[in-house]
């Protein structure tokens, strides 16, 4: 994949602070009693300095560039939605019998059976690590490696097998797939609960 | 937060009425269709995004509860639907293609920097916009993400959070890490 780095540097110096202040500062995310101080800091960075100049020189760049995207036209734009609707009541997604001309009533969450499954999954792995032979090899697979988290989520080191299993098992789940940070490990699956305000929303 | 327009549009739209929910589509479409143009990267893939963010949108309209933006409940629906239509994608391999078709396409920029100053300001500034482009693209979706709500919807890293279902830090940190990724890649450039 061609992408920047992003990361996040291993360590800061006084410089990366003063210029993620200097961040939150152009973003309107500090008060005006602090930009003075940084401004005086500013003076004294000329690394930090550059910075503020390319975020100053950089502001309306990326509105251009947005305003510049062609737009589907909004006859076309509101046909493709309340066909897809049409389609969607048609296939019978919706128990509720709902059409176009109802009010939307959103199917009930199917999250905390796929989530009990899931667990259960969870459970076992946990019971099988607990009675390995200590101290022998551990020929256990890699996607049948299950953690669960103190928040209630599940990670899980897998392949996509085990991707597609946990989204037939957890239709709701946001599954979020991470590279891992050692280039010899498998990515990292994240399974967390659906926000309470997208309940019910295939993602 | 949303104008009483808005929040009567919704109302009306959760008691079915088509007229009121197109007034939201009318309203919107423009912001969730750019939103998911600047995740997926291609014109087809964000008609479908947004697409399918708008039926959602009709189904769960009635879990909305006000308590934040109307906004920032449909781009958290459109960015969780876009992300999820690239995970599918690089499952298959098809993200990959398209990578190496586009930089096939795309004139390598930094190639140019040692060029003699073109005298033509117009020609600089499409030259300098071309080189913002394709460094932007180069971020990941999350920091572009993130970047994009902030600069061109103006967003709070608080909304920023809500959107993307993240912590605040953890926005202030992409912000952050986005633009020094950025400046770092334009830096000779200038």
């Amino acid at each position: 994949m061609n992408t920047i780095s992003t990361g996040p540097n291993s360590s800061s110096s006084p410089s990366d602070e003063l210029q993620l202040k200097l961040c939150q500062l152009f973003d309107g995310e500090l008060s005006s009693s602090e930009a003075d101080a940084l401004h005086a800091a500013l003076a004294h960075d000329p690394e930090a300095k550059v910075f503020d100049d390319y975020m100053q020189s950089s502001q309306g760049l990326f509105s251009k560039r947005t305003a510049a995207v062609p737009v589907p036209s909004m006859d076309e734009a509101l046909l493709s939605i309340h066909r897809a609707i049409r389609e969607d009541a048609a296939a019978g997604s919706e128990p509720s019998g709902k059409t176009t001309n109802t009010k939307p009533a959103g199917k009930k969450i199917a999250f905390p059976l796929g989530f009990a499954i899931a667990a259960a999954a969870a459970i076992a792995a946990l019971m099988a690590i607990a009675f390995l032979p200590k101290g022998g090899p551990t020929e256990m697979a890699d996607d049948q490696f299950f953690a669960v988290n103190t928040a209630g989520a599940i990670t899980t080191e897998a392949n996509e097998s085990i991707v597609e299993s946990i989204e037939t098992d957890i239709p709701n789940a946001i599954i979020s797939v991470f590279d891992s940070p050692e280039e010899e490990m498998i990515p990292v699956i994240w399974i967390s609960e659906m926000p309470a305000d997208l309940e019910g929303v295939e993602l | 937060m949303d104008t009483t327009e808005v929040k009567q549009w919704i109302t009306d739209a959760k008691k079915g009425d088509e007229l009121a929910f197109d007034s939201l589509v009318r309203e919107y479409y423009d912001r969730i269709y750019r939103l998911a143009q600047n995740i997926v990267k291609n014109e087809e893939d964000a008609k479908e995004v947004a697409q399918q963010a708008w039926l959602k949108i009709w189904k769960k309209l009635d879990t909305f509860k006000g308590q934040s933006a109307f906004y920032t409940w449909a781009y958290r629906i459109t960015s969780f639907t876009a992300m999820d239509l690239l995970r599918k994608r690089k499952r298959k391999a098809e993200v990959q293609y398209l990578d190496e078709l586009e930089a096939e396409q795309t004139p390598d920029i930094r190639f140019n920097r040692g060029e003699a100053p073109r005298p033509d300001k117009a020609f600089r500034n499409a030259e300098i916009r071309e080189a913002f482009n394709a460094a932007l693209d180069k971020l990941s979706e999350t920091h572009r993400t993130a970047l994009y709500l902030r600069e061109v919807d103006g967003l709070s890293y608080e909304e920023i959070a809500d959107v993307m279902d993240c912590a605040k830090g953890t926005v202030m940190s992409r912000i952050f890490n986005a633009r020094k990724a950025m400046q770092e890649y334009l830096k000779d450039f200038r």
